[in-house]
């Protein structure tokens, strides 16, 4: 079989699972089965790019398959009913995200009032009504781009499908390559977190949280280890669960503290020496607020993608629970990011890198 | 079958496409009568067989799902021989079979009694 007819069909289950709710693992490998043979069929036991097309003509479009599938009705209040799940999932996104940033920002207003700056007068106010203003906004750009999808071919993917789809990726299982890179990141930023080296580049303040830092990085690995072990299952997903909450309770002491780093190590002349960073100061006014600002942006990140893990684990773990899985099982693995990747993936792992591999029962 | 348009066409699509909903499901249920399948197998055994029906194929899946997961009428398993195409195969519960031994009765009375009385429409 070529490799790019059953890309055409990946992409095209791409689009599907963009409509689809979050436990269709089963149904995307039903079509996935489906699409090959019926293609084999039109090629005469041939896959080629024209019957793969054909395939997917008559098996119909993604969004009408798709909530066919997911049984929803024709509307939901205002929103058709092919874009209630994944708006919903955009919705919780920014929910995450809204709050992430309203906590981010109060302690970020906490540091500024300390130092003088005007404060923020309409905390907590301004969440509910930053989530009316995004979801608002939201209604108005699907509007706007499906006008602009009208005439893409069923294969394609459109534009409205990459924004919906943007973050749909997490719903997929964890790859054995992300959990390797958790295990190596892990470990090498824990360790070089508790060198003396490093820790002397640090600001007082910052060194208390240190040792935490390392820790949940520690943790981190051992999380990526039970991932690239056992796939995806309800006790990893707890962990991970858990491993999140405590990220984002730390990101809440860490956006206190500011940019911490005070020194940098400096080879002259094949001698290292440190660098007191605030001599830069001195000559650029703005700079301190700039690193401030940098910081600040990090961890909001951080928060903010440990609480969309966090949404997602608790998605996951009632629905597996819902069906019957327990807390234990040899679960599965996604796929990486790239199709380099996942050809590297399948190369060292073998084929249940392939996050198309269903479950085990049904 | 149909020619044209005005109310007659759209009372006819109306009602052919409410008549091919009723018996997509019994067809299902007859065509795993015969034994285990998997999805694809069951589209094409019911566009050989009951051509009629004209289901498109994506609709076939969701009437699979729907008759297995909220009607509990079949069960399914998961056969990976061949892992590049892993194969869901359906079969019958015992309240599937129980609900084809009905809804066959009431089909054989419904086609004998609506073949009579089309006859006589047809003899005007």
């Amino acid at each position: 079989m070529s490799e790019e007819p059953l890309e055409m069909i990946e992409k095209y289950l791409e689009r599907v699972r963009i409509y689809l709710p979050v436990d269709s693992q089963d149904t995307l490998t039903e079509i996935r089965t489906h699409l090959i043979e019926e293609a084999q069929s039109l090629g005469q036991g041939k896959i080629t790019r024209g019957s793969v097309m054909l395939a997917i003509e008559r098996f119909g479009d993604p969004k009408e398959a798709a909530n066919a599938y997911a049984g929803t009705g024709k509307k939901v209040g205002i929103i058709p009913a092919e874009y209630v799940l994944p708006a919903g999932r955009m919705a919780m996104a920014l929910v995450a995200l809204v709050i992430a940033f309203g906590i981010g920002a109060y302690f970020v207003w906490v540091s500024l009032s300390l130092w003088g700056f005007p404060t923020i007068e309409n905390w907590p106010f301004n969440i509910p009504v930053m989530i009316v203003f995004w979801v608002g906004l939201g209604v108005l750009v699907i509007g706007v781009l499906s006008f602009l999808d009208k005439y893409k071919a069923p294969t394609e993917k459109t534009v409205l499908e990459g924004v919906l789809g943007a973050g749909s990726g997490v719903f997929t299982p964890k790859s054995r390559t992300d959990a390797a890179g958790d295990i190596v990141f892990g470990l090498v930023f824990a360790v070089i977190l508790l060198l003396p080296q490093i820790q002397l580049c640090f600001i007082p303040a910052f060194l208390p949280v240190v040792g935490v830092m390392a820790f949940l990085m520690a943790v981190g690995a051992a999380k990526g280890y039970l991932f690239f072990k056992a796939g995806e299952n309800n006790a990893n997903l707890l962990f991970e669960a858990v491993l999140s909450a405590a990220w984002i309770v730390a990101c809440m002491v860490l956006v206190t503290t500011g940019w911490p780093i005070v020194y940098v190590w400096n080879n002259t002349n094949g001698v290292w020496s440190l660098f007191y960073l605030p001599d830069l100061y001195g000559d650029i006014s703005f700079l301190p607020l700039l690193f401030n600002g940098v910081w600040t942006f990090i961890i909001f990140i951080v928060a903010v993608t440990n609480s969309w893990q966090l949404v997602i684990s608790g998605m996951k773990i009632p629905m597996y629970m819902k069906a019957g899985k327990g807390w234990w099982w040899q679960g599965t693995w996604g796929s990486g990011l790239h199709s380099g990747w996942k050809k590297w993936s399948r190369r060292l792992f073998g084929r249940q890198s392939d996050d198309s591999a269903p479950k085990q029962s049904s | 079958m149909s020619g044209g348009s005005g109310p007659a066409t759209e009372e006819f699509e109306r009602w052919s496409t409410e008549v091919k909903k009723g018996a997509a499901a019994l067809a299902i249920l007859a065509v795993l009568e015969e034994g285990p399948a998997y999805g694809y197998e069951i589209v094409k055994r019911l566009s050989d067989k009951v051509t009629f029906l004209q289901l498109e194929q994506g609709t076939v899946y969701p009437l699979l799902r729907r008759l297995e997961k909220e009607r509990k009428l079949l069960i399914s398993e998961w056969d990976y021989a061949d892992p590049t195409k892993p194969k869901k195969y359906y079969r019958l519960e015992d309240e599937g079979k129980r609900a084809l031994k009905m809804m066959t009765e009431t089909w054989s009375v419904l086609t004998n009694e609506m073949k009579e009385l089309l006859r006589r429409v047809n003899a005007q």
